[in-house]
């Protein structure tokens, strides 16, 4: 009777397990929304490669994308809760930090920032000392804010008065570097200096980080209230998204191809040059994509203090966490 | 079943299954050999290959220790480190470092620049590269790793220079043992290239690469361009060799196609190297060694078959003409005879028919001859009987 008793027990048990799986398979996914910086290109291979592959789905996350745009306050549409997960320059989340935006980088992909000053390789232009007297356009103010940042950074951190250096404003056509009238202009090594380069010109390149000037670039924010509330939903989209790029890494010409499912330029070539141009950012030889220094945070800090673009001062750790890299790499960053 | 078809089978099983065994053995011989010639090459290419990088870096590394222990080096970098740039003294130190000691070392080859980094934040202050002089490198791992030690960094992608790059460093100390300067060199990765695209024969499909700890092919392999740095690869070999593991194995690479491969973990420069071979080309020897012994099996039981059919037919030949010679006999023809003039038992068997048919013959003859005397006898008593009722 006892044996009885347990076999139909057992088969209770069996049949309530069965019973649970489609439950749980049908779980509903959590919704998020990730504000992408720009309009859709290779610069956002990971996630395009994350969502293509389905390491979201695996970690019953529903995504969707938002694309970034001239006129899109980005940081304001994750503090506002339009969007859970934005991909922002660290300056920007340190900026509205200081002005009580509760953001917080949780994983940096591009760990080299893209910033490069040119000049003509005729110019005998070669570093920073030789921009004084010279024309540059590095931006105006409220322009691109990490070409101005970088350049007054680097400036200073070298002694050289950038007093002496004749900015014009910046321009994304190059119009005046390419007829001679600027002498050196800031661009991305993933965008402009691909088309500068197009125009077969032989260049000299001004690396910030050559400089002591070492910023990180697309960061993967969130804010305080999404990882108090829900850490694991945290976790798991930041991991689907590393699975993502470290696969849009390891195979850029694959991460091509699912980017022009997404990208607004279905130009192969052009693509392939981004992807190609960003590889070095994202992958840098040194540490897990994504993972960051604390030593490079306070850097940065530093560098928006003393160029007085903070409103306030805070302690920079508030700024950036560790914990979800740390958990998805087991606390290694090799 | 009749003699002969039995004869042939006979011949044919009795040459296939020696033949088969002996092929097999053979065939599993001739493949242990082959495979584990193979194995053997491929290990042997890495443990060249892995030699001849060491001996290349080690000749280099020799190299840069040996220029930062001259006193005058030494000097120049202490005053460097001493002085700022626009001190007079900085220049002619800067001027004679790279122009007395620097340049003149690029010429015996292996680096392709040569610097040197102040020790507070790692700032060029001289170097073969005027463009390079005035950046820092406070955050390279050949700074960090160099102030203390003697140090290799492998192999990167440097943005900076847009190309992969190798950079061994070493300190530069005075009399008292104080740091004074960190000497660079990159290394020129020619010489890499050229030590890993070494072929050791006329292999088709031999392919020899470097790979990372990221997965990273370092060094181009020979069916992919543009790999270097830019592609990753997770095949068993890599994997194997990537957990420090020395050993061979049998997996399908980075095309999917399946390989022997070789791999070693190689600590000095924190990658593997791995040597693999297409498993077609390297079975190739072993498929024609199948094909040669299945040829021969067949040669052998071909003739064996044809020999059964010839032997078949010999023994057959008086045995047919045994039964025909008995069927004439039989029919009632006692003056045949079946004449066969072999020595063997078919040959004996036919003469003592031949005997038997003769003494049947004769027995014939006589029963015939007393048949005959007894008619004539009869007759005689015949005749006498009647003469005698007539008397």
């Amino acid at each position: 009777m006892r044996t009885i008793t347990r076999i139909f027990s057992m088969l209770l048990l069996v049949i309530a397990v069965i019973a649970c799986e489609p439950q749980q398979a049908k779980r509903t996914p959590d919704e998020v929304t990730l504000q992408l910086k720009w309009l859709h290109q290779a610069q956002f291979a990971g996630f395009y490669v994350a969502q293509e592959k389905g390491y979201y789905a695996r970690e019953n996350i529903k995504v969707t994308f938002l694309e970034g745009g001239q006129d899109i306050d980005i940081a304001q549409r994750v503090v506002s809760g339009q969007a859970d997960f934005g991909v922002l320059t660290p300056e920007f989340i340190f900026i509205k930090r200081s002005q009580g935006a509760p953001l917080k980088a949780i994983a940096s992909i591009y760990r080299r920032s893209a910033v490069v000053f040119v000049a003509m390789n005729n110019s005998g232009i070669v570093r920073p000392s030789d921009f004084i007297g010279k024309t540059v356009a590095t931006g105006d103010p409220g322009g691109s804010q990490d070409f101005e940042l970088q350049f007054y950074a680097m400036m200073k951190r070298l002694g050289l008065a950038a007093s002496k250096v004749k900015v014009v404003p910046y321009d994304p056509a190059y119009a005046g570097f390419y007829n001679g009238k600027v002498e050196v202009t800031p661009c991305y090594s993933t965008g402009g200096l691909i088309r500068i380069r197009q125009k077969g010109l032989k260049l000299n390149l001004i690396w910030p980080s050559d400089y002591g000037i070492h910023f990180y670039s697309d960061t993967l924010t969130t804010t305080d209230r999404l990882i108090s509330e829900k850490p694991d939903l945290v976790t798991r989209f930041l991991r689907a998204t590393l699975r993502g790029w470290k696969d849009a890494i390891e195979d850029y010409r694959q991460a091509v191809t699912v980017t022009l499912k997404y990208a607004q330029i279905k130009d192969p070539g052009v693509q392939t040059a981004m992807m190609e141009a960003m590889l070095p950012l994202v992958h840098t030889g040194e540490d897990q994509i994504g993972w960051m220094k604390p030593e490079i945070w306070q850097g940065m800090y530093q560098v928006l203090l003393e160029q007085k673009l903070l409103t306030r001062s805070f302690d920079v750790n508030q700024a950036y966490s560790l914990r979800f890299l740390k958990e998805i790499y087991g606390g290694k960053a090799k | 079943m009749k003699l002969a078809p039995k004869l042939t089978i006979l011949f044919l099983l009795l040459s296939i299954v020696p033949t088969a065994i002996v092929g097999y053995l053979a065939y599993e011989n001739g493949r242990r050999t082959i495979v584990q010639e193979t194995i053997d090459h491929l290990v042997s290419i890495n443990i060249f290959k892995n030699n001849e990088l060491k001996r290349w870096v080690k000749g280099d590394e020799s190299s840069i220790q040996e220029l930062a222990q001259q006193p005058l080096v030494r000097h120049y970098a202490t005053v460097l480190t001493k002085h700022d740039t626009p001190d007079p003294e900085y220049r002619k130190a800067k001027g004679s470092i790279v122009e007395d000691h620097l340049k003149p070392r690029l010429k015996y080859g292996g680096f392709f620049e040569l610097f040197l980094m102040c020790p507070r934040h790692g700032l060029i202050s001289a170097s073969t590269d005027e463009k390079q002089e005035g950046k820092y490198r406070d955050t390279y791992p050949y700074f960090i790793e160099g102030k203390s030690r003697t140090h290799i960094q492998g192999i990167y992608y440097s943005p900076v220079l847009e190309q992969l790059a190798m950079t061994i460093s070493t300190p530069i100390k005075d009399k008292q043992g104080n740091l004074m300067g960190v000497l660079g060199g990159r290394l020129d990765l020619g010489e890499l290239s050229k030590i890993i695209a070494l072929q050791s024969g006329k292999s088709p499909t031999e392919d020899t690469y470097l790979v990372n700890t990221f997965n990273f092919f370092v060094t181009e392999p020979r069916f992919g361009q543009g790999f270097a740095l830019k592609k990753a690869v997770r095949t068993e070999g890599v994997e194997a060799g990537l957990s420090g593991k020395d050993g061979v194995g049998f997996y399908k690479d980075y095309r999917g196609v399946p390989v022997i491969g070789a791999y070693k973990w190689l600590p000095e420069f924190k990658m593997c190297i791995i040597t693999e071979i297409d498993q077609a080309e390297a079975f190739a020897p072993i498929v024609h060694l199948a094909w040669v012994i299945a040829a021969i099996a067949s040669a052998i039981s071909i003739a064996a078959g044809l020999f059964g059919l010839f032997f078949a037919r010999t023994i057959i030949r008086p045995v047919r003409k045994l039964v025909a010679g008995a069927d004439e006999i039989g029919g009632g023809n006692l003056e045949h005879r079946v004449g066969t003039a072999s020595k063997d038992e078919i040959g004996g068997l036919s003469r003592t028919f031949d005997r038997m048919a003769a003494a049947l013959s004769d027995k014939e003859t006589q029963l015939r001859e007393y048949t005959t005397q007894l008619e004539t006898s009869n007759k005689e008593l015949e005749t006498q009987r009647f003469r005698n009722w007539d008397v």
